[in-house]
């Protein structure tokens, strides 16, 4: 017996400003109390995909063609009140999706909407948020609310409307691993309620740890796969879809293992295979001995701050932290929402005013004198040390994008035939010359981020500070960046990424510090930090799945 | 709670009335008091107001500033009066009496009596103001306003404004930064023209995000059914009670006084020097 909710039969769809149909004839039908997780590239059309689901999209935008069915009846003609009332949606901006200057005002904001009595509404609202778990929160405006909190304040916002579709665009974009992980507890207590869960996600190593019922991923507008999530992770077309592999797939795949061999592959808890802990614990070995020939020398300081506090009224965010940036290396800053991580690197970037410490770095010209950055400008201290925000609408002003890059050079009196090459070079390194007459605004999001922090590397500065270089991107755009990072790094600038995306830290980063409550840990590498559980609990990370699978492996006897 | 426009989260007499019946008294006695220029009523406008101002629980240290500036704006208003028209007492209130000088720019004690006027209604409006502003929260204003008539479309605007000024704010000071080091003169050091060129680029990227945020908070707003229908109600919406319906006929007698007077005082204005 099937039992649908949502289908869709042979659906194309184009806007009416483009030539090309950005979905191709669309099958696919979605089970009633079903979770379905939905993959794909960034460009693929998942955003179009949902605009069509929640009738964001409709003929004014563009030509539809072929059906869309919800409860089996074809949706043609309704607009986005009427299908509002069937699915809800949660868009991947929860801070726009906040419209209420409170979390009661916001969650009430629907059935106020539908003019529901007062008293009736209250009611409502007190309701779902006892659910939630959101009842102090009541009071109290978006400013005040964590990522997580928010993301909590916009599914009660929705399920308080009784839609029986709950639809998310990427519920995990902001979230650092630790809350990511509770969303995702809080969408699977929804799904157990028999709520019909769609959502589009890239980090598909986090969702599958909560299970999903059901996975589609598209590329270029098609269909290209329709099923289960142990058929997707054993497709051999994976790769060709440019999703990110959960780490502990990558790393049995590049043990030599063959992940057709696996059982519960999609479950690092329980996936097992013949002869997978030998193969696993060989390429353990041979990674650890090519590891320990490199050895490196005692490396330089490229900057230093020394004992800042700093406190925001009468709360202490910093607490006497000093911290060396070593030149050349690229250093993960870790810490929970809240725990003063950004501060910090704004402190250093020289975007807050120092309090009590200093921030200072040996001088270009003589080695034995140190520069104070209490007293340098912005624009002189943009020599030594450069900030990309995780904003891109805060670091670009709308120039083309040459000019974005071209116009520090410029400000700083470069020779105009040196700038055109120098801009150029690094265009290309970064894989944006073909675009450099194009509007900075007219970017794809993971371009700008690019051309963000092309435009502050250009003035070369020792230390390069980004905060969250890579959320909100797909894999592909995210390791383009990192990649891109990676050669500035090689051409001698020490970089410092504030952040909780767990590859980034395990795969690209050399050291690690973390801030817990204002204080900051000794630098460790990354492995060091992951066998610590204490300190991922304390800076809102989780083990990643890599690790898990091996510390499994490893405590399992050898009876299979 | 945003603290623009400095809505005070407290708990007195003035915060617990309704917001409609709050604003419906505010306009009441704004229209008795620009009607007015009886200093008798002058006087006990600015007495009540000064009252309402003291229940409201208001603290002297948040407010300091705007009243320093309404005073020397009020000053600079009587001077500038004294300065383009300095018979008007006399021409108001058909009599001299010279205090001070002779000739045009003579001072009479019809024009001080007159400027004297003047300067209690600053003393009513003010206080009446800040009462009114301090004491309503905003989503509360929204819903007062769409209560006297005024659609709910725009009463929302107006305080999703509220919601989204310090985002926009923030917004703001980073973008300032980013482009100071780059080069942009924005700091103490630059010069004037560079400083306005340089920002006239940032307003206008700001602009271009800040009209990208509103494409998606009315996505987000018709997501969840926002002008569906012609009424809405707000969570936030008030009873009326006892306090309101005492609040209301205080106001409404206050402007009938002010009528009363006029047709009395044969006009607006109270001559004692008759």
């Amino acid at each position: 017996m099937t039992d649908s909710v949502l289908q869709f039969k042979d659906l194309s769809f184009r806007y009416h400003s483009q030539a090309e149909e950005t979905l191709k004839n669309l099958n696919f039908t979605i089970q009633k109390g079903s979770k379905t997780l939905v993959l794909g590239p960034s460009g693929s059309g998942k955003s179009t995909l949902i605009a069509l689901i929640n009738a964001l999209v409709t003929e004014k935008e563009g030509e539809i063609d072929g059906q869309v069915f919800i409860n089996n009846e074809d949706q043609a003609g309704t607009d986005s009140f009427d299908r509002s009332l069937l699915v809800g949606t949660i868009l991947q901006d929860t801070d726009r999706q906040f419209v209420g200057l409170t979390v009661a005002e916001d969650i009430a904001f629907v059935l106020e909407n539908e003019a529901e009595a007062v008293e009736k509404l209250r009611a409502a609202v007190a309701n779902i948020a006892d659910k939630l778990g959101l009842t102090n929160l009541l009071p109290l405006g978006p400013e005040a609310l964590s990522g997580g909190q928010k993301q909590r304040v916009a599914m009660a916002g929705v399920l308080v409307g009784n839609s029986p579709i709950l639809v998310l665009d990427e519920p995990l974009a902001s979230l650092d691993p630790q809350t990511g992980q509770a969303v995702l507890a809080t969408i699977e207590q929804l799904h157990q309620d028999g709520i019909t869960i769609i959502m589009v996600e890239h980090r598909l190593d986090e969702v599958l740890r909560q299970g999903v019922d059901h996975v589609l991923v598209l590329k270029n507008g098609e269909l290209v796969f329709d099923g289960q999530a142990e058929d997707l992770l054993k497709n051999p077309r994976f790769h060709d879809w440019q999703l990110a592999q959960p780490a502990y797939l990558s790393l049995v795949e590049q043990s030599g293992y063959s992940l057709q061999n696996l059982e519960h592959i999609e479950d690092v808890q329980t996936v097992t295979g013949p002869n997978l802990k030998q193969q696993l614990q060989q390429a353990q070995k041979a990674k650890k001995t090519a590891v320990d020939k490199g050895t490196q020398d005692r490396p330089t300081a490229a900057l230093e701050a020394e004992n800042l506090t700093y406190s925001y009224g009468d709360r202490t965010i910093l607490d006497d932290v000093s911290l060396t940036i070593d030149a050349n290396q690229w250093l993960a800053l870790i810490g929970e929402n809240g725990s003063g991580k950004s501060t910090l690197a704004r402190l250093i970037a020289g975007f807050l005013p120092v309090q009590q410490g200093r921030v200072f770095s040996k001088s270009d010209e003589d080695k034995n004198v140190t520069v104070d950055f209490a007293k340098l400008s912005l624009a002189e201290q943009a020599r030594y040390v450069g900030y990309v925000s995780q904003n891109p609408n805060e670091m670009l002003i709308g120039l083309s994008v040459f000019e974005e890059v071209a116009t520090g050079l410029r400000l700083h009196h470069v020779a105009e035939d040196v700038i055109e090459e120098t801009v150029n070079f690094a265009l290309k390194k970064a894989n944006l010359y073909p675009y450099r007459h194009w509007q900075s605004q007219s970017l794809s999001f993971g371009q700008k981020r690019r051309l963000s922090v092309l435009s502050v590397a250009i003035l070369e500065p020792k230390v390069l500070i980004l905060d969250e270089p890579t959320a909100g991107q797909d894999d592909v755009s995210a390791k383009g960046l990192l990649e891109y990072l990676r050669l500035l790094q090689d051409s001698g600038i020490a970089l410092v990424t504030v952040t909780h995306d767990m590859a980034l830290i395990e795969k690209w980063a050399d050291q690690v510090v973390s801030l817990v409550a204002g204080r900051l840990t000794a630098k460790m590498t990354p492995a060091e930090l992951f066998s610590q559980r204490s300190l991922l609990e304390q800076t809102s990370l989780i083990v990643p799945s890599d690790q898990i699978l091996l510390t499994r492996i490893e405590r399992e006897g050898s009876h299979d | 709670m945003t603290d623009f426009l400095g809505y005070q989260d407290r708990d007195s007499v003035i915060h617990r009335l309704n917001a409609t019946s709050k604003l419906l008294v505010f306009l009441l006695l704004t229209v008795a008091g620009i009607l007015s220029f009886d200093i008798r009523f002058l006087l006990l406008l600015t007495v009540f107001a000064g009252f309402v101002l003291y229940l409201s629980k208001i603290s002297w240290r948040s407010i300091r500033i705007l009243v320093y500036l309404t005073v020397v704006f009020a000053l600079l208003n009587l001077v500038l009066i004294y300065v383009f028209a300095p018979q008007y007492g006399v021409e108001l209130y058909h009599d001299k009496t010279i205090l001070l000088g002779s000739g045009y720019y003579a001072l009479t004690s019809q024009q001080l009596f007159y400027e004297l006027l003047v300067l209690l209604k600053y003393c009513f409006s003010v206080p009446l103001s800040l009462a009114f502003l301090l004491t309503t929260q905003p989503s509360q204003l929204a819903a007062g306003l769409n209560r006297v008539g005024i659609s709910y479309k725009i009463a929302y605007a107006f305080s999703l404004t509220l919601r989204y000024l310090p985002t926009i704010q923030n917004e703001f000071q980073t973008t300032k930064k980013v482009q100071e080091a780059r080069g942009f003169a924005l700091g103490k050091k630059a010069s004037l023209g560079k400083k306005m060129m340089a920002s006239t680029r940032l307003l206008l990227s700001l602009a271009f995000s800040t009209l990208e945020k509103v494409e998606t908070i009315s996505e987000a707003m018709a997501l969840r059914r926002f002008g569906k229908k012609r009424k809405r109600t707000w969570y936030y919406s008030q009873k009326w009670r006892l306090p309101d319906w005492l609040a209301l006929t205080m106001g409404i007698l206050l402007l009938l006084l002010a009528v009363w007077l006029v047709s009395i005082d044969g006009g607006r204005f109270w001559n004692p020097f008759r």
